[in-house]
C-alpha cells in the first residue's frame, strides 16, 4: 500500500484566537454521519424482528402498510450503510488523511500490554495510565468491531434480501444460519453501541455530557496532552519554534520559553 | 330448487286453472259480495283489529289469478248467505291442496313443535308466504324470493326476544350476521339471485335440525361451489370426513356459517391475518394433535420465521399456512400430489419467489430452534449468546472499573485541594 504523507502541522486549527488538535476532518465527520444514521434506521427498523411480540413494537406498526415501509427503509439505509462503508474504503486507500488514519489504526502489542496497563491503573496498582497514542486500544477495538460488523451484517443481509440469488449458492438451511447470524450480530452491536460508545463519549466523566469532538471535529489540546499523549509529542515535534510557543501560551505553561526544559506534568 | 318444488307440488287442477285463466282475470264473480265489506280500510272487527284485505293486491296473488275464490280457502264460508259471517273463521288448511310440501313442513323444525307442542310460534305456512297476497315464488315481490328470504326469515330469526324463547333458534346475532356475509351482500348489494340464501342451506318446507343437516355441510356447500367441493373430498380432511370423521373440519369449520366473509375480507376467519389462529384451533388443540399424532409447535415455529413475524405485525402478503399446505386441497406432504411433497415444494415456494430452486427448499421449515432442526443455527446461537454476554459482562466490568477510578482520583484532588498545609 502506498504511503500517502499527511504533515502533522495540518493537524493544528485555529478557531477563535485558539488552537486546536482537528482529531476528525470534515470528510470523517460526515462519514460517522452516515454511519450513525443509517445505523440507527437499521437499528429501529431491525430489532423489532428480534421481538415481535412485545407490547412496544405491536405499538409501532399501527398504521396499514407500516410493516412493509419498514422494510423499504430497513433496505434503503442498508444501501446508505454500503456507500458509507465504500467510501470510507476508499478514503483509507487514496486520501492521504484516510491513509494516515487507517496506518494509525493498525494494532499493536502496545494495545494489548495497554489494556492491563489501563485495569492496573485503574485499580490503583500504578501511578500513571498508559501513554497512547493518536488510537488507543479502546478506539481501536470500536473501529475494528464496526468494520467486521458492517461487513458481516452487509454481507448476510444480501443474502437475506435476495435469498432466491443467495440460495443458488447455498442450500436454505445455510439462509437459516444467517438469519440467526444477522440477529445476534445486531445485538451485539446495539448492546457495544449503547454501553461501550455511548459511555465513551457520553457518559464518560471526562466528556460528561458529551464529546463535541463529532461535531467540529476540534479536540482542545489539553485533552489530547492528557489522554494521547505521544500523539501530542509528535505535533509539537514537528511544528516550528513561534507555534510551540504560542501553544504552551495557550496550555499555560508562559514562563518556559526552551521547549527542550518543558515538563508535562 | 324452490321453484321446481312448487311447481311439482302445486295441485295439477290449480295448474290447469292457471293455463286457462291466466291472461287478464279479474275477481271472480263469488268473491264480490267478500269485498263489499272486506274492501274497505276503515272496516273493523269487534276488537278494532282491521278486516281489509286488498283487493287489487288480492287479484294480482297467485291463487286469484289461477281462478281460486275466496271460499276456496275459507271452506265454512263456502254457501253462506247469512251476512256478515262469524268473526272467527276456521283456519285455512294449506294441505288440502299443498299436501305434498305440507308434509314436508310438518316433518321439519317448524312443523314439529307446531303439531307437538302446539306451538304458534313456529312459521306456519303463512308466516313465510303470506296470506292473501301470495306472488309466484319468482316473482321479484315474493316473500320468499331469494333477495327477500333473509328478511322474511329474520322477522323471527332475527327476534332476539323470540330466539330468546327457543333454544333451537340459536341466536338472533348471529342469524342476522348473514345481511353482512359475502352471500347476504351478494343478494342484498350485487342482486345476484344465484348466491346462497336461507333456503339454499337450510332446505325451504323441511328445515332440519343443526345435528341432522351437519353431515350435508360439505355437500350442500357443494352444490354451488362444485370444483371446490371435490378439492375437499380429496383432500386430508374430506376423506376422513367421507370415511365418517367427525373431528375434520368441514366448510363451516373455517368459513363460518352464517357470517361467511371473503377471504379477502379482513375480517374473514380465512384471510391472511386469521387463517394461522384458524388452523390452529385444531392443530394447536392436544386432544387432537394426542389423537391423530398430529405434529406439535406448527404455529409456534411458523409465528418465529420472517413469514410469521411479518404477518402478525400487519404485512398480510407474505406466506401464511394456506400459502403453502393450499387450503380446500390439503394434503399430507408424503402425498406426491402435496404442495408440500419434498418434490413440489420448489414449485410451491416459487409462487411467491419467482426463480426458486431446489436449494430454496432445501432444509427444513417448522424450525423450533432444536439441535436436530438446524444444528448449524442452534450452535450459532449458542456460541453468540455466550460471547455476547462475555463480551458485555466485560464492558461493564471495565466501565464500572473506571469509574470508581473516576471518583477516587476526584476525591483525592479534592483532599489535595482542600488541604494545601498537608501536601
Amino acid at each position: 500500500m502506498a504511503r500517502l504523507n499527511y504533515p502533522m502541522q495540518k493537524r493544528l486549527v485555529e478557531h477563535d484566537g485558539r488552537l486546536y488538535y482537528e482529531r476528525f476532518s470534515r470528510a470523517q465527520r460526515l462519514q460517522h454521519l452516515g454511519l450513525l444514521s443509517s445505523f440507527t434506521l437499521l437499528i429501529l427498523t431491525g430489532v423489532p424482528l428480534l421481538m415481535p411480540d412485545s407490547w412496544i413494537v405491536r405499538q409501532m406498526f399501527w398504521f396499514e402498510g407500516s410493516f412493509t415501509l419498514r422494510g423499504i427503509l430497513h433496505r434503503l439505509a442498508a444501501v446508505a450503510l454500503l456507500l458509507v462503508s465504500i467510501y470510507h474504503f476508499f478514503f483509507c486507500l487514496f486520501s492521504p488523511r484516510g491513509n494516515r488514519d487507517l496506518r494509525e489504526m493498525v494494532p499493536s502489542w502496545k494495545d494489548i500490554t495497554d489494556i492491563f496497563g489501563m485495569i492496573s491503573y485503574n485499580l490503583g496498582k500504578k501511578k500513571s495510565p498508559p501513554r497512547f497514542g493518536r488510537f488507543n486500544f479502546t478506539e481501536k477495538f470500536e473501529y475494528y468491531a464496526v468494520a467486521w460488523g458492517s461487513v458481516l451484517m452487509l454481507a448476510t443481509g444480501a443474502c437475506l434480501w435476495f435469498p432466491v440469488k443467495a440460495t443458488i449458492l447455498f442450500p436454505r438451511w445455510v439462509l437459516d444460519i444467517i438469519r440467526v447470524v444477522h440477529g445476534f450480530e445486531a445485538i451485539l452491536a446495539f448492546l457495544a453501541i449503547i454501553i461501550w460508545h455511548m459511555y465513551n463519549v457520553h457518559l464518560n466523566p471526562e466528556v460528561f455530557p458529551m464529546s463535541r469532538i463529532w461535531l467540529n471535529g476540534r479536540m482542545e489540546l489539553d485533552f489530547l496532552r492528557h489522554h494521547h499523549p505521544l500523539e501530542f509529542e509528535r505535533l509539537m515535534e514537528s511544528v516550528s519554534a513561534d507555534v510551540a510557543e504560542k501553544i504552551y501560551c495557550q496550555l499555560g505553561d508562559v514562563f518556559v520559553t526552551d521547549t527542550s526544559e518543558t515538563q508535562l506534568h | 330448487m324452490p321453484i321446481t318444488r312448487y311447481i311439482k307440488t302445486l295441485s295439477p287442477v290449480a295448474v290447469l286453472l292457471l293455463i286457462l285463466l291466466l291472461p287478464g282475470r279479474s275477481l271472480a264473480q263469488g268473491d264480490d259480495i267478500c269485498f263489499e265489506c272486506h274492501n274497505d280500510p276503515e272496516m273493523t272487527g269487534s276488537a278494532g283489529d282491521t278486516i281489509y284485505v286488498d283487493s287489487e293486491r288480492y287479484t294480482e296473488s297467485i291463487h286469484a289469478q289461477a281462478g281460486l275464490e275466496c271460499v276456496s280457502c275459507h271452506l265454512d264460508l263456502e254457501g253462506f248467505e247469512d251476512w256478515p259471517h262469524a268473526e272467527r273463521l276456521e283456519r285455512v288448511d294449506c294441505s288440502m291442496c299443498h299436501d305434498g310440501v305440507f308434509d314436508m313442513w310438518d316433518s321439519g323444525v317448524h312443523g314439529q313443535p307446531a303439531r307437538e307442542k302446539g306451538d304458534l310460534d313456529a312459521a306456519g305456512c303463512a308466516d313465510c308466504h303470506g296470506k292473501h297476497y301470495i306472488l309466484p315464488v319468482e316473482d321479484l315481490g315474493s316473500r320468499v324470493y331469494p333477495t327477500n328470504q333473509p328478511e322474511t326469515c329474520l322477522a323471527c330469526h332475527g327476534d332476539p326476544k323470540l330466539a330468546g324463547k327457543h333454544e333451537g333458534m340459536g341466536s338472533s346475532d348471529i342469524a342476522r350476521s348473514f345481511i353482512e356475509s359475502v352471500h347476504g351482500q351478494a343478494l342484498k348489494k350485487s342482486g345476484l339471485t344465484v348466491s346462497a340464501t336461507c333456503t339454499s342451506c337450510h332446505g325451504a318446507h323441511k328445515v332440519l335440525k343443526l345435528n341432522e343437516m351437519l353431515p350435508e355441510i360439505p355437500e350442500t356447500c357443494g352444490k354451488c361451489h362444485a370444483p371446490i367441493y371435490q378439492d375437499y373430498v380429496h383432500g386430508v380432511h374430506g376423506e376422513a370426513f367421507q370415511s365418517g370423521n367427525l373431528d375434520v373440519p368441514i366448510c363451516t369449520d373455517c368459513h363460518g356459517e352464517h357470517n361467511i366473509r371473503s377471504a379477502e375480507d379482513p375480517g374473514s376467519d380465512v384471510s391472511p391475518s386469521h387463517v394461522s389462529q384458524n388452523c390452529a384451533g385444531c392443530h394447536e388443540d392436544i386432544s387432537i394433535t394426542t389423537k391423530y399424532g398430529l405434529p406439535l409447535g406448527r404455529l409456534d415455529s411458523y409465528n418465529n420465521t420472517y413469514h410469521g413475524i411479518a404477518l402478525n405485525l400487519g404485512d398480510v402478503r407474505v406466506a401464511n399456512c394456506a400459502s403453502c399446505h393450499g387450503y380446500h386441497n390439503i394434503r399430507p406432504s408424503a402425498d406426491p400430489e402435496s404442495m408440500t411433497h419434498p418434490a413440489r415444494l420448489a414449485e410451491t415456494c416459487g409462487t411467491c419467489h419467482p426463480n426458486a430452486g431446489e436449494n430454496f427448499a432445501e432444509g427444513k421449515i417448522h424450525v423450533q430452534g432444536n439441535p436436530e432442526d438446524n444444528i448449524g443455527a442452534w450452535l450459532v446461537k449458542r456460541v453468540y449468546v455466550i460471547f455476547i454476554a462475555g463480551l458485555i459482562g466485560g464492558f461493564v466490568a471495565y466501565i464500572v472499573v473506571d469509574l470508581l477510578a473516576h471518583r477516587r482520583r476526584r476525591r483525592a484532588e479534592q483532599k489535595n485541594s482542600n488541604d494545601p498545609e498537608e501536601s
